[in-house]
């Protein structure tokens, strides 16, 4: 059984919720403002004096979704209007009284997260940047930034995997060194071989892996890093308005991309170490891991979709930094055009080059 | 256009020489630093007009110290010291011997024997003042004698200073040469009348077509000048050439000295030089070498058509090359960048944004040295020959020409 979870404004009864600019959970309606863990408090107050309104869960619509398909519906506590949410929602808003809406069932299940970064950027600054990620781009089409239209913008809390591993490495690296000179009448090259042996240890804090399947793994790396230290211990609260999944992919099976990184990073540190030859390739290397360790964290993400042409454009904005990432379509008559402009310049550069060496008689 | 910078400078240069002897010639052309002569300002007027004149300056100095220089050491060092114009003759009187030098284009217009005649033209006179007014007299003489040999039998000198001094050897006159003038010459007398009309004819329609002077110039004799100055005087001194720069190209031929010279001018230094001269001399040698001197003039006139037509027609090949390199460049350059900027989702590869700050230690740190390779390329030598016009030189007047012998 889920249970949907409001919070009321102790002054007027409102739906409130967590305001990313303030810090803070603000009432829309009489505009006070209440410390997150203030009105847990108090929530906690109400829920000891009434028994919780336990939820119809619609057991029956399971059997007609496909299994990956699951969708759970929830009666709104303040409209009655039905909620759709697919398994893994943990918070929404409510499509007919637009109330937030927190399903702490969905939270209460296997795990709590850890941290929580709170929202600092709020939908109109991811408007802006959106605006600013298309317009700065000079091979979109024109018609992509005037007509897209912007279907959906959402603010997301993505579960994260945040894994600390420490790694042992021991690294053989085959260098070389080249020296050249010259006497009246030769030229010589001198190649030094060296073969570089490098071994300790590096330690990793919380490399992110996103653990929802729903959100494509490149889209959420593209908008990393996330500032940790403004993490939060998790309070549902920090969820009222915004949307949030629960975690559907487990720490053990996302600790191999979260390796994958962390051995890259490994054996691009040791080669740093390796200074003054020309260049430097790695023949052994031995990289073991060891005190790995996993917490589950919640990070911040607008989502922001366009349609255009009958294509979905899907992009998402770091809600703590403001990174926006999103792959554009590409104007092909432009990009002639710009490639002939181009070609046009570079073309009359090189020509004046050719017409300066003939006259120098080098060609 | 490194001719033309090289012009440029030249021109530059001129104008810098052409105030600075202003400064020079407020110090005169006798120089008497130890009370000699009794009237030195006289006389530095006198070797002003001639200057004037002929185009050369013929200094004086009288010293009895020389600093402990050589004689040579001396004059170098006065001369820059005064500014002593570039086309010049120094006479040096000094206790212990008299020094005579040319310098420029004087070099190559006075003979060795004609320096000496000056010098001794000197030493003859009992007075200080008669031995520089015959220095000056016969140094005049010989400027004046080397423009009439140039001016050749039926133009004159443009210049009126050879209009001049009693001394002076003075030239017919006449009108100003035309630039549209006969430009075969054949004093060397190698060709009938009807072979002369035909190359004249060629010479002109050439000339005409291509705005740049074709002339051909043969001798008997070069009067003892060095070819290089003879050609590029007789070009300069009988007004040919087309245009500010005086494009055009000069055939000196004297068989009797065994000279076989070209100067160019203006445009047509830089059209002739390198492969372009040997592809022109290329043409000719073999009539020359049959003794076939309409041929090689009618050659010479036919090679020049070709290598300006080519030289200024338009290099659409280089042009396709170069666009070919701009497409080639924009594609690898600014293209890609801005069609990358339009992709911004990628994975990240590395976690090093995450790595702990101070938390990495080495315990093992060796760099081994395994083996070393040398290897050696000769340096490639610049073996590629010249047919000629290496470089450019000045002539009397003053102008830049190229060219060679051949």
């Amino acid at each position: 059984m889920a249970t949907i979870l409001q919070y009321k404004c102790p002054c007027c009864d409102g739906k409130i919720e967590f305001d990313s600019s303030l810090q803070q959970m603000k009432c829309p309606f009489c505009e006070t403002t209440f410390d997150v863990s203030t009105l847990q408090d108090y929530d906690e107050i109400l829920n000891q004096q009434a028994p919780q309104e336990e939820m119809h869960w619609d057991t029956d619509a399971g059997s007609e979704w496909g299994q990956n398909e699951y969708m759970g519906v929830f009666a709104c506590t303040s409209c009655g209007g039905e909620l759709m949410t697919n398994e893994t929602t943990a918070a929404t808003s409510c499509p007919f009284c637009g109330n937030p809406v927190v399903l702490t069932g969905r939270l209460s299940g296997d795990l709590k997260p850890d941290f929580v970064i709170p929202f600092k950027l709020d939908k109109e600054a991811a408007k802006a940047a959106l605006k600013a990620h298309i317009s700065s781009k000079k091979l979109v089409p024109k018609l992509f930034r005037s007509d897209s239209h912007l279907d959906e913008i959402k603010g997301v809390y993505v579960p994260f995997w945040l894994f600390d591993a420490d790694a042992d490495a021991n690294i053989e690296y085959r260098a070389t060194r080249i020296r050249a000179w010259s006497d009246t009448r030769y030229n010589y090259t001198e190649t030094s071989h060296f073969a570089l042996l490098r071994a300790g240890s590096i330690s990793f804090d919380r490399v992110p892996v996103d653990g929802s399947s729903k959100m494509a793994d490149d889209l959420m790396e593209s908008i990393e890093p996330f500032d940790f230290s403004q993490a939060v211990p998790f309070q549902s609260a920090y969820l009222s308005g915004f949307l949030a999944d629960r975690y559907d992919v487990t720490a053990e099976d996302s600790v191999a991309r979260a390796n994958e990184r962390v051995k890259r990073s490994t054996e691009e540190a040791f080669a740093r170490t390796a200074t003054g030859y020309s260049s430097v390739t790695a023949k052994n290397s031995n990289i073991s891991l060891s005190n790995g360790k996993a917490k589950y964290a919640l990070y911040p993400v607008w989502l922001l979709q366009t349609s255009w042409q009958g294509n979905n454009y899907l992009f998402a904005m770091n809600g703590q930094t403001g990174k926006m990432v999103g792959d554009l379509p590409m104007d092909k008559g432009a990009y002639w055009r710009w490639w002939a402009l181009w070609a046009a310049i570079l073309g009359a550069l090189a020509f004046g080059a050719l017409l300066l060496l003939r006259l120098l008689e080098i060609i | 256009m490194k001719k033309r910078l090289i012009s440029l400078l030249f021109v530059l240069a001129l104008c810098v020489l052409t105030i600075l002897p202003a400064f020079a010639s407020s110090e005169g052309f006798v120089f008497d630093l130890c009370d000699a002569i009794s009237d030195p300002a006289v006389l530095s007027d006198e070797a002003e007009e001639i200057y004037h004149q002929s185009g050369v300056a013929l200094y004086f100095i009288i010293t009895e110290d020389l600093n402990g220089m050589e004689a040579a050491d001396f004059v170098t060092a006065f001369a820059q010291e005064h500014g002593f114009y570039e086309n010049s003759v120094i006479l040096l009187d000094e206790p212990a011997s008299y020094y005579i030098r040319a310098t420029g284009s004087v070099k190559l217009r006075l003979s060795d024997d004609e320096l000496n005649a000056m010098m001794q033209a000197y030493e003859d006179e009992t007075t200080y003042t008669g031995g520089i007014r015959a220095y000056h007299a016969l140094g005049l003489a010989y400027m004046n004698t080397a423009l009439t040999l140039l001016s050749g039998d039926s133009s004159e000198a443009t210049d009126e200073g050879t209009a001049a001094t009693e001394n002076a050897v003075t030239v017919p006159g006449g009108e100003e040469t035309s630039a549209h003038s006969k430009r075969l010459v054949d004093d060397g007398e190698l060709l009938t009348a009807a072979q002369e009309a035909a190359i004249a004819q060629r010479l002109d329609e050439v000339s005409e077509k291509r705005q740049l002077d074709l002339v051909i110039v043969t001798q008997k004799t070069l009067g003892g000048k060095n070819r290089v100055a003879f050609a590029d005087d007789y070009f300069d001194y009988n007004g040919y050439g087309f245009g500010d720069d005086h494009d055009g190209i000069l055939l000196l031929y004297c068989p009797n000295e065994g000279v076989r010279y070209i100067s160019t001018t203006g445009d047509a230094i830089e059209i002739f030089e390198g492969d372009h001269f040997t592809e022109l001399t290329g043409e000719i040698i073999p009539y020359f070498d049959r003794g076939d001197y309409k041929g090689a003039f009618l050659a010479f006139a036919d090679a020049c058509d070709d290598i300006i037509g080519s030289a200024r027609a338009f290099p659409w090949g280089m042009l396709v090359i170069a666009l070919l390199i701009g497409a080639v460049l924009s594609w690898l350059i600014p293209m890609s960048s801005m069609k990358g900027k339009l992709k911004s989702v990628r994975s990240q590869v590395a976690a090093s944004d995450y790595v702990r700050a101070g938390s990495m230690s080495l315990t093992q740190n060796r760099d081994v040295f395994l083996f070393a390779n040398v290897t050696k390329t000769p340096i490639p030598r610049d073996t590629s020959s010249r047919g000629g016009g290496g470089g450019t030189h000045v002539g009397s007047s003053g102008t830049s020409h190229g060219g060679g012998s051949f």
